[in-house]
């Protein structure tokens, strides 16, 4: 057992025993087999001595206790990275930005302190996972729905604080922006609660967001201010119908005019469901089953393969040769069922502005779902968390090399057509100077309103010089896209200086804000050093 | 004491085999008492495994590759209340986010071989942990 940077034996052993007393026996973890277990399972830096490794955990109960560790942490000077569940794979895991931190492992907090639903919220605890929120509601015959993100076994509190996203209505699938009043354990242990929670008593913390004076919370997400243990959330209420159909156009230009009708339909709440775009030239799982391909056809393949990717006339050949449309959008409506059928219409006449537009009415749904349906439909779209994202691109005859796991680069980009072709243009040629496999008719996804995410997996091997390439292929990415205007909105640990360092107008105002603010409120930098960019004055004086 | 409630896996003393072959155990491995039995039902080289599983009164978990309804159905519940060592023969995604979950309750794989598309494995809670 390493002490964490800085911090002497004698001292790590002594602020151990009082976490030990703060949190009982058998709640610190110190040995290495324990410790290993906090290893990023997507770890970029696998098997290089690098790869982030955390000096011990420890695992309180109570807020109290938390408050406890801090202060004891402040006193010896011990770094200490929160984490809820850990489980944030692809963006970090549990794994400390600075090695040799102590993991202060939330997974024990994970109470449902309250739902309503008259008032269609709830109040949570850190280790609360998405499955153990959803199977309270069942329980209770709630007729609520939780947005949960592809894997549901993460945190509510940890991904909404690491702004993650969902599948269902827009409020909703920003799980940031569902939030409704936090309750923080500050960095020198003094526990504060934003919103409407800010007055003893409050009858509306989790019914009205930003309280009285400056809001906050944004703070304390994506970054390392203190340790949120109680988070509020607007629960989306079980809709009585749900339908979905697909508007198909034949053009390359076409995909111009797809996403603005798309997106005024959308800023309208006529489209309230998250749409996906797509070209059917690739299969696409949420297409309909005519354009479902087992794989693309061997002259799609052959121009995906041209240097800078296809031709739009290209493209609008083969379309026309073999009647598949070029671009595809799947809407998703939910609602009463009177009134999705009518946005349904609306839709329809509005994306008939495009010659030649073709629609698929899909699935229509009468909550509450069957058993059977259950098993059928895109289940995130229905608020339903499980694991099946795990079970995509498995091991079988044909991939017998199935991945080690992947980060994610994911630059917003603006929503728009042409934005797409740039971005694709731009992408793929990047990609082939790297030697990276992306492919040209990459698309944006819609998570967010009013902005695309242009998703890209860059995939972790066990192979220390292919992930030695593929980081460096990552960096380059990121001052590829900030060229272009485009930045990320999340990353993993092995990337978050590289991107804070894009968000650099009028000489990195930004992070100098940031950090002026950590110094103050932190100014042993005992929390998450380096989460984000952010780095605590000492460390900040060592990296210079 | 029932048979299993005492099922060792460690040098020596398999008791469950893989495809016809004794699970090959390190020296040193610890023993382990194997209390849940988990298979991916899609795989008929899982059936000697199965049978010897249910010889020896392991309750037993089939699984298609996703772990969702194993997971929500009882494991999260039983692992909550008490960890316990699970012996699989399963697909390596599947193994992946079992080693996953099973993490939250201080547990990891202590023995992984693959076997053909398939891989066994056992997750166990750490030493002294019951």
């Amino acid at each position: 057992m390493n002490p964490p940077p800085g911090v002497t034996a004698r001292d790590f052993a002594a602020a151990l025993g009082e976490f030990e007393a703060a949190v009982g026996r058998g709640w610190v973890f110190t040995s290495e087999d324990d410790v290993a277990l906090y290893k990023d399972a997507y770890s970029p830096f696998w098997g290089e001595p690098e790869e982030k490794v955390a000096s011990a955990a420890v695992a309180p109960d109570t807020v109290e206790q938390v408050q406890a560790i801090v202060r004891t942490a402040n006193r010896f000077k011990i770094p200490l990275y929160p984490i809820s569940t850990g489980k944030n794979l692809g963006y970090g895991g549990s794994a400390p930005v600075l090695s040799g931190s102590v993991v202060l492992d939330l997974k024990r907090m994970n109470r449902i302190l309250d739902v309503d639903e008259r008032a269609a919220t709830c109040l949570v605890e850190p280790g609360v996972s998405y499955f153990d929120l959803y199977r309270h509601i069942q329980e209770k015959g709630y007729k609520l729905w939780v947005d949960t993100p592809d894997p549901g076994w993460g945190s509510v509190i940890g991904n909404a604080m690491d702004r993650g996203g969902g599948y269902t209505m827009a409020l909703f699938r920003n799980h940031f922006d569902a939030h409704c009043g936090m309750e923080i354990v500050l960095p020198n242990g003094e526990l504060m609660r934003t919103g409407m929670g800010a007055m003893p008593n409050a009858k509306t913390w989790q019914q009205y967001k930003s309280g009285f004076g400056p809001w906050i919370d944004g703070m304390f997400s994506q970054s390392n201010f203190g340790i949120v243990t109680k988070m509020g959330f607007w629960l989306m209420r079980e809709p009585e119908a749900y339908l979905n159909g697909t508007v198909q156009v034949h053009r390359h230009a076409d995909l111009v005019p797809l996403v603005d009708i798309l997106t005024r339909l959308e800023d309208d709440g006529i489209v309230n469901g998250m749409s996906h775009l797509g070209s059917p030239f690739l299969g696409n799982n949420l297409l309909p089953a005519e354009f479902l391909r087992s794989k693309i056809a061997p002259e799609v393949g052959a121009l995906l393969g041209q240097p800078g990717g296809p031709k739009p006339e290209q493209l609008d050949a083969h379309a026309k040769k073999s009647g598949v449309p070029v671009w595809a959008g799947l809407l998703q409506f939910y609602g009463p069922e009177k009134i999705i059928r009518a946005q349904w219409e609306y839709a329809k006449e509005k994306f008939s502005a495009i010659p030649g537009a073709t629609f698929s009415e899909g699935d229509f749904y009468r909550m509450p779902l069957t058993a059977a349906q259950q098993e059928k439909v895109h289940k995130v779209s229905f608020g339903i968390p499980n694991l099946s994202i795990f079970f995509i691109g498995a091991r079988s005859g044909a991939n017998t090399v199935p991945g080690n796991g992947h980060v994610w680069f994911s630059p917003i980009i603006p929503r728009s057509g042409e934005a797409v072709f740039e971005a694709q243009r731009v992408f793929t040629e990047a990609a082939q100077e790297l030697g990276l496999p992306v492919n040209p008719l990459a698309m944006a996804t819609t998570y967010w309103q009013r902005a695309f995410i242009f998703l890209f997996g860059f995939p972790i091997t066990k192979d220390i010089e292919v992930n030695r390439k593929n980081r460096a292929a990552f960096k380059a990415l990121v001052k590829i896209a900030a060229e272009h205007g485009w930045g990320e909105y999340r990353t993993a640990p092995a990337y978050q200086d590289a991107v804070m360092d894009t968000y650099s107008f009028n000489d990195h105002a930004l992070l100098r804000f940031h950090e002026t603010v950590k110094d103050a409120i932190d100014p042993n930098g005992i929390l998450s050093a380096g989460r984000y960019g952010i780095w605590p004055k000492h460390l900040r004086e060592k990296k210079s | 004491m029932k048979r299993r409630e005492f099922l060792y896996f460690s040098a020596g003393a398999s008791a469950l085999s893989v495809s016809g072959a004794a699970w090959a155990v390190p020296a040193g491995a610890p023993s382990v008492r194997v209390r849940r039995a988990i298979y991916d039902i899609g795989y008929p080289e899982t059936l000697r495994f199965v049978r010897e599983a249910h010889a020896l009164g392991i309750p037993l978990s089939g699984i298609r590759g996703d772990v969702t309804d194993l997971w929500t159905g009882d494991l999260s519940r039983s692992w909550r209340n008490a960890p316990v060592a699970a012996a699989g023969l399963t697909r390596e995604d599947s193994l992946f986010c079992l080693e996953q979950l099973a993490r939250d309750y201080r547990m990891r794989v202590v023995f992984r071989e693959n076997r053909g598309q398939l891989v066994s494995w056992v997750i166990a809670p750490a030493m002294g942990m019951t």
